[in-house]
């Protein structure tokens, strides 16, 4: 029954489901690539074009407005999303849970749907603190691309995320950007630099057909955004310019210097083409998660019975 | 195909950013030029930052970053200039200091920059290191103009500056040319000491330290005289103080300078005398690691790898006096010296080239007195430290105990156990006599002002271990470069690993050529720095072994057990090269049939006497070889040759011993006296003292006794000044004893005018017909060289191996590494020899050396 709506999905998403292996081609077809725009030292390429029309809430938008609540379970590795409102939410995966007994990120998009609660999975990023009264945690930005390739190294090796090594990698850019954070919280790092990163990285919004964004430094593809039509991608832009910006300020500050040509991101975005799906993961809510896996590249999207609602490509 | 633009230019890469903004690698696709486009975010209206761009533009000088154009987009400045190919100053400056020479001809640049721009009334506001660029010519170029002051986004504000580089009245919103100069004089300080005296953790603490000023002590502490005052001057706290203009402090600064100082910085020249690098030497050599180990076998460039290092190193600003070399032996440190004095000419000398005990001798001769040893002294003959350390071991524990006491004490040199930590692991009485030792042996040297070879090295561990002198070493010696890291002892390897705390350790070896295991060597230290985080690079081409050899070497050495293992590949080519294994009868025989050899090859196949090389393993061998070749006239020269007997203080000697078969003649003692003057620094006293020696010579000495009361006294004297290569002259008339006394033992009439006739055939032998001769050497004695011709003789069991081997698995190993490096010396002929009867009147045949079957694969 659930194969039904599948067959009515786009067809260069669904045609070749039971034919072939699904590929990014099919999916980025229609996606073009715009004239890239220089924030400081990273690149962004706007990717315009849209995959489905299908609208959500935002979580992090829905916290701010007290449209949804994200509640404290008592357990690191899970915490419960209230949506009690009439929209489906939408949860990006590396976005921020700030507050409650400690810091955390979700491990994976998610849709959740109107009305509903979910359980949903993530990783702690302030190993510091397990204290706290306030059950209810507040929203945030969205990890920096390394921590949120971390994530899905980890899930594709042992189908769960190490928090170990999210620790070390949080402690590790604390440490490069020279914060020091009292409960080792990722978060500081956003905050203790929030002048900087607005005043190197901000002063660029994404036009009215944007739908996903590559983004580079002088080393190279930090990560590829996707999401489901432009109006989904600008509620996300902040928080992914932030984590963007978070990568790219450690680099500056390691002085990497390099080519920023279009050469490279051409190379990039047909690698990016070649990812396919490898594995279907267990996943909460509406649609399924899917790994991705090219010649360099490792990826997740999440695909519902709209379609594609939302990917993201990293380096391997 | 869309790129990413800032206004008309074609961004092609990120080059860096900064306060005022980022800098971008760009194309112009007017002109097509490579551009570097400075985006300078602005505020408000955008006029007055126009007209300070336009006094940018006035600039033109070689060593300032040309202007070419500015634009405005959305809210940003564009400044547009040329790309400066090369790296910034920190870069070079975080590798290390300068060398005095290198750091005044960018400071003559940037000092030559600033005065162009202060005369057409631009301020700098931020010279600092980074701002400074080095272009792969060498030239510097000077970044970023007044534009601290644009970044600010507010020209209202008129501050700039980078803390650890401003002058006081920067501090207060104050910037004039004077404060430029006071940033390039901190500059100018740091390229020669390595150090800001003004960095501090905190803004506070920069400030403070900044308004303090610099001390004159402190500059006296860290600079050469001549640059302090320039230096102070422009370091003045009030701005008046300072030099009127950057032209006279650069005057000022380079007045001890034989020449004007270059306005361009000269590029290091290309090495000569190096070969070129292979792909693995040269990522070697290259290699960024703290600590590298490089192995290779025979012939694969080592000691090349070590030189192109060190030149390496200094191409790259490292200053010479921050590097060490250190080379096991005497040769090799005089080889290395020559190598690099041929590559670099003058500029070599800053570096610290030695053997072990040159290196530990200077921390002993600066630091000395911490541990309360004689201020001056001399060195003692081994022979003299012997007679001491026997003195005081029967002060401590009597005549009986005195044996072990001496044990105990060889032990502790050669381990560089602290002699604390010996007493302390005995009780009793036997402590009191290990305590008592060192009171008493610690007075004797300081009475006598002598000090031994090995107690140079023990002191300079002990004296390493104080806080103090690590750190001197730790903020001067940035590199410790050691070739033969095999043959170290554990002395010797406590010395390096105390003078590399902090610093980067280059080391290079092949322990299957550890051959001075007999001599305290700790082979496995090589093996075990892989675990210690060394970064491994194997060296495996050689250059040196024909296909056939390399076959025949790596079938012997991998008999050892203990060992690295390697694969090396020879780019000889296949074919030429002939190894002849050929028994004799008799020792003489195998000597004959040598000298026969020599002949028939030098007729027939042109090769000359220096081509050929004879290898023994014990000294009997080498003696019979010797008279044969003497009988026959043909040239050789031994070890030590005709260079050592051409030193002063040999010569010196000589005259010495000349002097008493003379019957003390007054011409011979003129003419030594003359001689060893300047030795002794001119010193009339010190003469004086000389020709009491001379009077104190009698007739009847052998000529190591002659000798040794001649070295005893030249030691004593030998001037202060010239304490850097007493480790030298020693090492040189130690070989004229050793030869004396292998003479006396040798010689039926061991006199002392038969022993100047036999140098006098040694000096001789060797220049028959204008060539070198056949070198006659101990197989120990052969290491490191190379010969187109090679014979192994005396290979036969209870020789080579020696008796006291066999059967011992960790001698035989020994043994057969000795081997291993025999016959890796040969290029194209090797004569592998050995005998079957001792004697012509033995009866039992001697066994052929296993080596040989291991060898060739057989048995």
């Amino acid at each position: 029954m659930w194969l039904r709506p599948l067959i009515h999905l786009a067809i260069p998403l669904f045609s070749c489901l039971i034919a072939k292996p699904m590929t990014w081609r099919d999916l980025i077809e229609n996606l073009e690539l715009k004239e890239p725009v220089l924030l400081g030292n990273l690149m962004v390429v706007p990717l315009e074009g849209s995959l489905n029309s299908r609208e959500f809430g935002l979580l992090h938008l829905a916290l701010e407005e007290g449209r949804a609540r994200v509640r404290e379970l008592g357990m690191v590795e899970k915490v419960l999303v209230e949506n009690p409102s009439l929209d489906d939410l939408f949860v990006l995966e590396g976005e921020e849970l700030l507050g409650a007994r400690q810091d955390r990120v979700a491990v994976s998009s998610a849709v959740i749907p109107a009305r509903e609660e979910l359980e949903l999975p993530v990783v702690c990023i302030e190993e510091g603190r397990w204290a706290g009264d306030e059950p209810l945690f507040r929203g945030g930005y969205v990890a920096h691309p390394r921590l949120r390739s971390l994530i899905t190294l980890s899930i594709r090796g042992s189908g769960k995320v190490d928090q170990q090594k999210v620790w070390r990698e949080v402690e590790r850019k604390l440490t490069s950007l020279k914060i020091s954070s009292a409960t080792g919280s990722l978060h500081h790092s956003f905050t203790y630099q929030e002048g900087t990163l607005e005043e190197l990285y901000g002063g660029w919004n994404p036009g009215e057909r944007v739908t996903g964004a590559m983004a580079f430094t002088p080393k190279g593809l930090l990560c590829c955004d996707i999401l489901a039509n432009p109006s989904l991608f600008s509620g996300e832009w902040p928080g992914l310019l932030k984590g963007y910006a978070l990568d790219a300020l450690e680099e500056r500050i390691r002085g990497r210097r390099g080519k920023m040509n279009w050469q490279r991101i051409a190379e990039r975005w047909e690698r990016v083409g070649k990812t396919k799906l490898v594995r279907r993961l267990s996943s909460r809510g509406k649609g399924e998660e899917w790994l991705l896996e090219g010649p360099g590249e490792i990826g997740r999207a999440l695909i519902t019975e709209d379609g594609l609602i939302y990917a993201s490509i990293h380096p391997a | 195909m869309p790129f990413a633009r800032l206004g008309r230019y074609e961004v092609k890469g990120w080059l860096g950013g900064g306060r005022f903004g980022d800098v971008y690698l760009a194309l112009d696709p007017l002109t097509q030029r490579e551009v570097a486009v400075k985006v300078v975010r602005f505020q408000g209206d955008a006029t007055p930052y126009l007209e300070e761009v336009r006094n940018l533009a006035r600039l033109d000088h070689p060593a300032i970053v040309r202007f070419y154009t500015v634009d405005l987009l959305e809210g940003r400045l564009l400044i547009i200039t040329e790309v400066v190919k090369g790296e910034s100053l920190r870069e070079v400056l975080n590798r290390g200091r300068m060398s005095r020479e290198r750091a005044l001809e960018v400071a003559g640049q940037l000092l030559d920059a600033l005065n162009h721009a202060h005369e057409r009334g631009v301020v700098h506001r931020d010279i600092k290191p980074e701002n400074v660029m080095i272009t792969p010519e060498g030239k510097v170029k000077v970044l970023d103009f007044g534009l601290s002051r644009l970044a600010q986004g507010d020209l209202s504000m008129s501050m700039g500056g980078t803390p650890a580089y401003m002058a006081p009245e920067n501090w207060k919103g104050i910037f004039t040319p004077a404060s430029d100069q006071w940033s390039a004089a901190v500059v100018i300080l740091e390229m020669l000491t390595g150090l800001n005296p003004f960095a501090g953790d905190t803004l506070e603490e920069v400030r403070n330290k900044t308004q303090q000023g610099v001390k004159e002590g402190r500059l006296t502490s860290l600079l050469p005289q001549d640059l302090v005052q320039p230096l102070l001057r422009a370091l003045a706290p009030e701005p008046e103080e300072r030099f009127p203009s950057c032209k006279t402090f650069l005057e000022e600064l380079v007045k001890g300078e034989g020449e004007k100082v270059a306005l361009v910085v000269r590029p290091l020249e290309k090495p000569e005398g190096l070969p070129p690098l292979t792909r693995e030497q040269r990522q070697a050599v290259e290699d960024l690691s703290p600590r590298i180990l490089v192995t290779g076998g025979p012939g694969t460039g080592k000691t090349t790898v070590l030189l192109a290092r060190a030149l390496h190193l200094l191409r790259k600003g490292e200053a010479p006096e921050s590097i060490a070399l250190l080379t096991f032996s005497f040769r090799s440190w005089k080889e290395m010296e020559a190598r690099l004095e041929q590559t670099l000419g003058e500029k070599y000398r800053g570096i610290w080239l030695g053997n072990f005990h040159q290196i530990a001798f200077r921390v002993v001769s600066r630091f000395g007195h911490l541990l309360d040893l004689p201020r001056e002294f001399s060195l003692a003959l081994p022979a003299q430290q012997e007679r001491i350390a026997q003195e005081a071991a029967v002060r401590a524990g009597g005549e009986k105990a005195s044996r072990e006491i001496l044990k105990a004490f060889s032990q502790a040199r050669i381990w560089g156990t602290p002699w604390e930590e010996v007493a302390s692991k005995a009780t009793g009485r036997w402590r009191e006599m290990l305590e008592s030792f060192e009171y008493h042996y610690l007075q004797l040297i300081r009475d006598r002002g002598v000090l031994g070879y090995e107690d140079v090295l023990y002191y300079a561990l002990r004296l390493l271990e104080m806080e103090e002198v690590a750190t001197f070493y730790r903020e001067r010696l940035n590199h410790i470069l050691v070739d033969d890291v095999q043959d170290l002892d554990r002395c010797q390897i406590a010395l390096v690993e105390a003078l590399s705390q902090g610093g980067n350790l280059f080391l290079v070896g092949d322990d299957d050529q550890a051959i001075y295991q007999w001599r305290g060597a700790h082979p496995s230290y090589i093996r075990g720095l892989k675990n210690r985080g060394f970064t491994h690079h194997r060296l495996n081409q050689t250059f040196r072994l024909p296909p056939e050899f390399r076959e025949m070497a790596i079938s012997l050495i991998s008999k050892n057990r203990e060992r690295m293992p390697k694969l090396y590949w020879t780019s000889r080519e296949e074919g030429r090269a002939r190894l002849i294994v050929q028994p004799l009868k008799t020792p003489k025989d195998e000597a004959e049939y040598v000298a026969d050899m020599v002949e028939i090859l030098r007729i027939k196949e042109g090769y000359s006497y220096s081509d050929f090389a004879i290898l023994y393993r014990v000294k009997t061998r080498g003696r019979l070889i010797e008279q044969v070749l003497k009988k026959r006239k043909l040239p050789f020269t031994q070890e030590g040759g005709r260079t050592f007997l051409d030193r002063e203080e040999v010569r010196v000697l000589l005259d010495l011993l000349a002097f008493l078969a003379r019957g003390k003649s007054a011409t011979i003692q003129k003419r030594l006296l003359k001689g060893a003057s300047p030795l002794l620094g001119g010193r009339d006293r010190a003469v004086q003292e000389l020709e009491r020696t001379l009077g104190a010579l009698e007739p009847q000495m052998k000529p190591s006794q002659a000798l040794e009361l001649g070295m005893e006294t030249l030691n004593r004297l030998m001037s202060r000044a010239e304490n850097s290569l007493l480790v030298t002259r020693m090492e040189a008339m130690e070989t004229l004893l050793k030869k004396a006394k292998e003479f006396e033992e040798s010689a039926r009439s061991p006199t002392v005018a038969n022993f100047l006739k036999y140098i006098r055939f040694l000096r001789d032998a060797g220049l028959a017909g204008g060539e070198e001769g056949i070198r006659l050497l101990s197989v120990h004695g052969a290491k490191g060289l190379e010969f187109p011709v090679v014979f192994v003789v005396g290979m036969v069991e209870g020789e080579f191996p020696l008796a006291r081997a066999l059967g011992v698995p960790q001698e035989m190993e020994e043994e057969r590494r000795l081997c291993y490096t025999a016959v890796t010396r040969a290029t194209e002929v090797l004569f592998i020899t050995y005998y079957r009867y001792s004697s012509s009147q033995a009866r039992f045949q001697e066994t052929p050396s296993i080596f040989i079957k291991e060898m060739l694969g057989v048995g």
